[in-house]
């Protein structure tokens, strides 16, 4: 019964070289080549249909709720063969990229890394759990067209004033664009895979 | 409550703003091309998929377009791509299917345990084969034999037969064209209380129509005639025949997003049927009496049935391997019996008019887990857990020459687990069946 368990958490568990937290400026993610270089992820990446990239995490034991989303779309386009990247953090288009191989876009994804909607004056306490989700899926028109609208939504100015910016924002409160925007986008997943990161 | 309202609406599709968002990433698709074809044709492929070349598709199109191909009983699954076609910004869309083998097994078992009594059990077994030829054609047989395995009580063998042809792109419109005959082979067997029921092999023929209204919706016409023939003898003299025709026709309209048509983990389906049953009936008896003129009794019995059905599946995935769900159906049907003796020598009321009415309704939530869908390579198949709750309501009136006869009702609820595995050839199943409720009540009589 024991080597049952086993053998079905070895099919269950992901056999992915773990991401890193890097901390300069601000705090990144470094998502490791691996992960691009999966075969089910590669094909997708190559198929000159969006691939979307949904990271959430969330600050172990926090009193505060530290948590957020950050959604990464990649799309080859066959006539330029070049990848287009859009970064969208917490319902927010914040970069929008043109890589002209592969290996510019896996370097990206190491250097400078996925930003994260925190704030770089966070003290975030080295001895909690950095918990990350990574889930890929083919993005569909449909929901681009939710995150579409949401993200128009999330950036029509309150009562006349500009959005904030990402920075400007009070951190460690996600935004309820990123909350509703990850949840939408989690349904389609074709991957998923989690890990604790240790903070740096 | 803004969370809420704002949940709301990404979940049912309704714009969270009337601002006019971003125009979807569009595609110019000027070819279809599909690869890794085995047994089946690209033509079925593209019929099913309901997209045409020199067409412009947004992402959500060609994903439910894909949703469809995955709907094909022949397809294991199917992936799109876009290459460069004849000029820049044309695309030719590739779809690349991974197919079920030619001939595929489905066996199963299922426990079923009665509110703490003794588990019972039904063993079901059937093998298809299906060869394609020509551009959208398909033959098929499949055998059902009437095997069983584990605890339960064999019974008589009717073993089942179908044969069948399918086009699947009548009229160059995608419409699928399926005429079968069904094969149900003769028995003998006795019964507990002295009788012997001899039954011929009984045919089915039957024909489909599946028209495609516009992409998920679809129109089902299906005609199907049976025709059989039973002999009894008892041990007290008496000899009685039966012949029997039925013919029903019902029309169907589906709407389909589900990516399996077997294990779903996510889409919908409804669908809403209204169907149409003649059946006629000629019975015989022959009974010799010692001491008088033997009993002669011949019975026409003319059934016509109307029925109307509805039923929904949602699949609503919470991550990439686990799949909440919810389906429900209603069902009523109205039965008008008309009873006529003929040639007898008994006397009875001539003709004996009646009605039954039933309906039923069913609701089951569910949670489907499957551990290693998104392993790259699914070598080992693919594995699923399910477990569901079902309540189900029963309602039955009987009613003769405008007087209840009996009325009931029955509520019934159950709990399973399922657990399938699947491969390129075949899939298997165990059931376990709780029920856990079971109300009856009947009043002979009625009002």
């Amino acid at each position: 019964m024991r080597c049952a368990f086993l053998l079905l958490a070895l099919a269950v568990l992901p056999a992915q070289a773990q991401p890193q937290l890097k901390r300069g400026s601000e705090l990144r993610l470094i998502i490791p080549e691996s992960l691009l270089t999966e075969e089910k992820v590669n094909r997708k990446l190559y198929s000159g249909l969006t691939l979307s990239l949904v990271f959430r995490y969330e600050l172990s034991k926090s009193a505060s709720g530290l948590e957020g989303v950050t959604l990464v779309e990649v799309r080859y386009e066959p006539w330029d063969e070049v990848f287009y990247l859009r970064v969208i953090l917490e319902g927010r288009e914040v970069q929008s990229l043109v890589h002209k191989d592969f290996k510019a876009l896996a370097r990206w994804f190491q250097e400078p890394g996925i930003p994260l909607a925190v704030d770089p004056d966070t003290v975030i306490p080295k001895d909690r759990g950095f918990r990350l989700q990574v889930t890929i899926h083919p993005f569909s028109a449909l929901e681009q067209e939710r995150a579409r609208r949401w993200v128009a939504v999330s950036q029509r100015p309150a009562g006349g004033a500009s959005p904030a910016a990402p920075s400007q924002r009070p951190s460690g409160q996600p935004t309820l664009a990123g909350f509703l925007l990850a949840g939408s986008i989690k349904r389609s997943a074709m991957l998923s895979y989690s890990w604790t990161l240790d903070i740096p | 409550m803004m969370r809420y309202y704002l949940l709301f609406c990404l979940l049912s599709g309704l714009p969270l703003t009337a601002q006019n968002p971003t125009p979807p990433q569009n595609y110019a698709v000027e070819e279809l091309k599909v690869n890794g074809l085995r047994y089946t044709t690209a033509e079925i492929v593209i019929s099913a998929s309901q997209l045409k070349p020199n067409k412009t598709y947004n992402e959500n199109q060609l994903q439910k377009a894909m949703n469809r191909i995955k709907q094909l009983a022949f397809v294991r699954d199917a992936e799109f791509s876009l290459a460069r076609g004849s000029a820049r910004g044309k695309y030719d869309l590739v779809i690349t299917i991974t197919e079920f083998a030619p001939v595929f097994y489905d066996i199963q078992t299922n426990y079923n345990k009665f509110m703490g009594n003794d588990i019972s059990s039904f063993d079901g077994f059937n093998l298809t084969g299906r060869w394609f030829f020509g551009r959208g054609n398909m033959v098929y047989a499949t055998l059902i034999p009437d095997w069983t395995w584990s605890t339960g009580n064999p019974g008589p063998d009717f073993h089942r037969y179908r044969l069948g042809y399918t086009h699947y792109n009548l009229f160059n419109r995608g419409i699928f064209l399926n005429a079968f005959a069904d094969v149900q082979t003769g028995v003998t067997f006795e019964t507990s209380f002295g009788f012997t029921i001899e039954s011929e092999d009984e045919l089915e023929p039957g024909l489909e129509l599946s028209i495609p209204l516009k992409p998920g919706h679809w129109l089902r016409l299906l005609a199907v005639q049976t025709e059989d023939e039973s002999k009894s003898t008892g041990d007290n003299g008496f000899i009685s025949s039966s012949a029997g025709e039925n013919r029903s026709y019902s029309a169907t309209w589906e709407y389909n997003t589900t990516d399996d048509p077997w294990q779903p983990m996510r889409g919908m389906r409804l669908e809403g049927t209204t169907s149409f049953g003649d059946d006629k009936d000629i019975s015989e008896s022959f009974q010799a009496l010692p001491d008088s003129e033997p009993r002669e009794n011949t019975t026409v019995s003319k059934i016509d049935t109307l029925r109307f059905f509805t039923s929904a599946e949602v699949y609503f995935p919470v991550d990439a391997r686990q799949s909440l769900s919810l389906s429900g159906y209603l069902n009523y049907r109205d039965s008008d019996v008309n009873l006529t003796s003929l040639g007898t020598n008994v006397p009875v009321n001539n003709p004996v008019t009646g009605s039954l009415e039933n309906s039923s309704l069913e609701i089951t939530p569910g949670y489907r887990f499957s551990p290693w869908r998104q392993r790259p390579q699914q070598k080992f198949g693919e594995f699923f857990l399910d477990v569901l709750t079902t309540y189900e309501y029963r309602e039955s009136e009987t009613r003769s020459e405008g007087m209840t006869m009996s009325d009931s009702d029955t509520q019934i609820a159950f709990s399973r687990v399922n657990m399938t595995w699947r491969n390129a050839w075949g899939v298997a199943r165990l059931g376990f069946y709780y029920t856990w409720h079971y109300e009856h009540s009947r009043s002979p009589g009625g009002e």
